[in-house]
C-alpha cells in the first residue's frame, strides 16, 4: 500500500462568523501531485495554511507522514518533512540569491547554533546551493540582489527555498502567480515535473494548463467546500465544475 | 569587444579604512591631553555598548530601547562589589559581571521576546526601567541618587599595571579589540547569516523550520553581555556608578549612536559612538545647554540625509575609492 503524505479528515475552519471551509477529507499520496482549484474566495490558501501549521482549524485533523500534526507548530511540520511556497514571494530582500539559498539549506541541518564557525567553512552547503541555482537556472546570478532579479527569477527562487529544506511535501500556492511569458510558465512547469517522482506536491492554482500538466489529480472547492475530486480528465468533463468555471447549466 | 580593466590599487587605499582607524585609536590618543584620552576612553567603552545593541537592533531585527539596563547592572555589579563586598580582584568582578548579564539578559529575553515590534520595545523600555528604579530606591545598596562614587581602577593583580589616563585607555582598547573581534566572529558566522534572515523576513524563517525565537532569544543574551562589560569599563572609568548608566536616557543615547552610525554593520555603531562622545565633547566646551538641539540635529540629518547611517555611506565612499 503507497503511504500516505498527508490525510486531513473533517477540517473546518471559522473566521468568526464566516465559515470559510466546512468538512474537508482528503489525502496525498507519496509522489503524487494534486491541485486544488476554485474560484476566488474558494479557500485554497487557507486549506494550504492549516496543513502548513499557519492557521490552526477550528475543528478536524491534520496527519502528516503518519503522525497527527493539527496541533504542531509551523516549524515542527517543516522538521516532518513539509515545504511550503508562497502565493506572494516571501524572500529575504537585502540579501543576495547565494544567501536566500543558504539560509534555506542550512535549515535542515544540525548546527544550529554555531556561533563562531564562519559561513564561508560549509562548504557542503555551497555545493548544494550551486546544484539547486543550476537547477533552476540562475547559477550566474548566485551574487545578485532579490530586488535585481526579475518577477520569474525571484518565483524561481521562491520554489527553490521550499525545495532547499528537502521536502516530503510541498505546498505551492498558485506557483504561477504574476508569471506573463509562456517561457516563464514553461521553466516553473519543468522544474515541478521534475520533482513529482520523489515529492508529494499539492498546489493551488487559476492556470488550468498548470493544473492539467502537472496534477495527477485535482480538488474543486467552492466556497469552503470539496465539490469533486479526481483525475485531471475527470474533472475536465464533471457538470458541476463546468457550471462554475463557465456557468453551462445541467441539462 | 569590451575588456574588461582592472585598476590595481595601492596597498595603502586598499587597507585604507584599518590604516586610519589604526592611527586614530592606537598612535593619535598617546599625543593627546589627559582629558581629551578620558573622552576617548568613554568613545571606545560607548563603542562596545553600541555594538552591542548592533547584534539587536541591526541583525535580529530586535529595537530594545532598553539596552542600559545591563549597562547599568555591569556598572553597578562593579561598585557594589567593590565597596559592599570589598572584591577588588577585576578577574573575579568581569566573571560576575558576564554571568549576572547572561542571567538577567535570559530573564528579561525570555519576558520582552513574548512580544514582537513596538510591543518588544515598550517591554524593554519597562525592563530597563525596572533596573533603573531598583539602583534609584535600594539605597542600602546602591547608594541611591547619589550612587556609588570611589570605584578605583581595575585591580588586575600585576605589579606593572599603571593607571595613569593613557593606561586605562589603551586596556579599554584592548576590550573593544576583543569584542570588536569576538561579534565580528558572531555576525559573520552561521548563528549571524541566520539573524540576518530573521531580520529581513521572520515570518519565512519560521517556515523554514527556524526557532526564530530561539535565535533572538541568544542574540539578547549575547548582547546583554557585552553591554554590561561595557558598563564594568564605564564604571571603572567614571569611579562611580550612578542610576543613569541604566536610565532611558542612555538607553537612547546608545539607540542614536546604532542610528547615526549604521545598524547592521557593527563598525558603524563604533562610528556613531565617536561622532556623539567627542560632538559632546567639543559642544559643551562651547554652548554645554545646547547639546541635546546639536544631537537632535545630528539625528534629522542623519536620517534625512545619511539613511543607513555615516558608516554605511562612508563604507559605499571608500568601496569608490577601491573599485573605481
Amino acid at each position: 500500500m503507497t503511504k500516505e503524505t498527508l490525510k486531513v479528515e473533517n477540517l473546518s475552519k471559522s473566521f468568526g462568523g464566516a465559515h470559510v471551509l466546512e468538512g474537508i477529507f482528503f489525502s496525498v499520496k507519496a509522489g503524487e501531485c494534486v491541485a486544488i482549484i476554485g474560484p476566488n474566495g474558494a479557500g485554497k490558501t487557507t486549506l494550504l495554511s492549516l496543513v502548513s501549521g499557519e492557521l490552526r482549524p477550528t475543528s478536524g485533523t491534520i496527519y502528516l507522514f503518519g503522525q497527527m500534526a493539527t496541533n504542531q507548530s509551523v516549524q515542527r511540520r517543516v522538521r516532518l518533512g513539509l515545504g511550503r511556497c508562497f502565493q506572494i514571494n516571501s524572500l529575504f530582500h537585502g540579501l543576495t540569491v547565494l544567501d536566500n539559498l543558504l539560509l534555506a539549506l542550512k535549515s535542515s541541518q544540525s548546527h544550529y547554533f554555531q556561533v563562531f564557525r564562519p559561513m564561508t567553512t560549509y562548504t557542503n552547503l555551497l555545493v548544494e546551493a550551486k546544484q539547486l541555482l543550476k537547477f533552476i537556472g540562475l547559477q550566474e546570478k548566485k551574487n545578485v540582489l532579490i530586488s535585481d532579479l526579475s518577477y520569474g527569477e525571484q518565483r524561481r527562487l521562491e520554489v527553490a527555498l521550499s525545495l532547499a529544506t528537502r521536502p516530503k511535501l510541498l505546498l505551492l500556492d498558485e506557483p504561477s502567480a504574476g508569471l506573463s511569458s509562456n517561457e516563464e510558465i514553461t521553466s516553473l512547469i519543468n522544474i515541478l515535473s521534475g520533482l513529482t517522482k520523489d515529492i508529494s506536491i499539492v498546489f493551488s492554482a487559476h492556470d488550468m494548463d498548470l493544473v492539467f500538466r502537472l496534477a495527477h489529480r485535482v480538488i474543486v472547492l467552492y466556497y469552503g467546500q470539496i465539490i469533486a475530486q479526481g483525475t485531471p480528465e475527470e474533472i475536465q468533463v464533471n457538470p458541476k465544475v463546468q457550471e462554475i468555471y463557465l456557468g453551462v447549466q445541467e441539462e | 569587444m569590451a575588456r574588461l580593466v582592472v585598476v590595481r590599487k595601492p596597498w595603502f587605499v586598499k587597507l585604507a579604512p584599518y590604516i586610519i582607524s589604526a592611527i586614530v585609536l592606537v598612535i593619535v590618543p598617546a599625543f593627546l591631553p589627559t582629558y581629551v584620552q578620558g573622552i576617548f576612553t568613554k568613545f571606545v567603552i560607548f563603542a562596545i555598548f553600541a555594538m552591542s545593541l548592533d547584534l539587536l537592533f541591526g541583525y535580529a531585527g530586535l529595537y530594545s530601547l532598553g539596552h542600559a539596563a545591563f549597562f547599568g547592572v555591569g556598572s553597578y555589579t562593579t561598585g557594589i562589589l567593590i565597596l559592599r563586598f570589598e572584591i577588588d580582584s577585576f578577574w573575579v568582578i568581569i566573571a560576575i559581571v558576564v554571568l549576572l548579564n547572561l542571567v538577567i539578559g535570559a530573564v528579561f529575553g525570555a519576558i520582552a521576546l513574548r512580544a514582537s515590534g513596538v510591543y518588544f520595545l515598550l517591554l524593554t523600555v519597562a525592563l530597563g526601567q525596572l533596573i533603573f528604579v531598583t539602583v534609584w530606591k535600594w539605597y542600602s545598596m546602591t547608594g541611591g541618587n547619589s550612587g556609588l562614587p570611589g570605584i578605583p581602577r581595575p585591580e588586575l593583580g600585576f605589579p606593572w599595571a599603571a593607571w595613569d589616563p593613557a593606561g586605562y585607555y589603551y586596556f579599554v582598547l584592548g576590550f573593544f579589540v576583543i569584542c570588536f573581534f569576538l561579534l565580528h566572529r558572531i555576525v559573520n558566522s552561521s548563528f549571524g547569516h541566520t539573524l540576518k534572515g530573521i531580520q529581513a523576513n521572520a515570518f519565512r524563517m519560521r517556515h523554514l523550520g527556524y526557532n526564530v525565537w530561539g535565535y533572538q532569544y541568544i542574540s539578547f543574551i549575547i548582547a546583554a553581555i557585552f553591554s554590561g562589560i561595557a558598563g564594568m569599563l564605564f564604571a571603572y572609568y567614571m569611579g562611580i556608578a550612578v542610576p543613569s548608566h541604566a536610565g532611558l536616557t542612555s538607553s537612547i543615547l546608545v539607540f542614536l549612536m546604532v542610528v547615526i552610525g549604521g545598524a547592521g554593520t557593527l563598525f558603524g555603531p563604533v562610528i556613531g559612538a565617536g561622532v556623539i562622545v567627542l560632538l559632546e565633547f567639543f559642544v559643551s566646551l562651547l554652548t554645554p545647554e545646547h547639546w541635546p538641539l546639536v544631537l537632535g540635529s545630528i539625528f534629522i540629518a542623519t536620517i534625512m540625509y545619511f539613511r543607513g547611517g555615516l558608516g554605511v555611506h562612508l563604507l559605499k565612499f571608500w568601496q569608490r575609492i577601491r573599485y573605481d
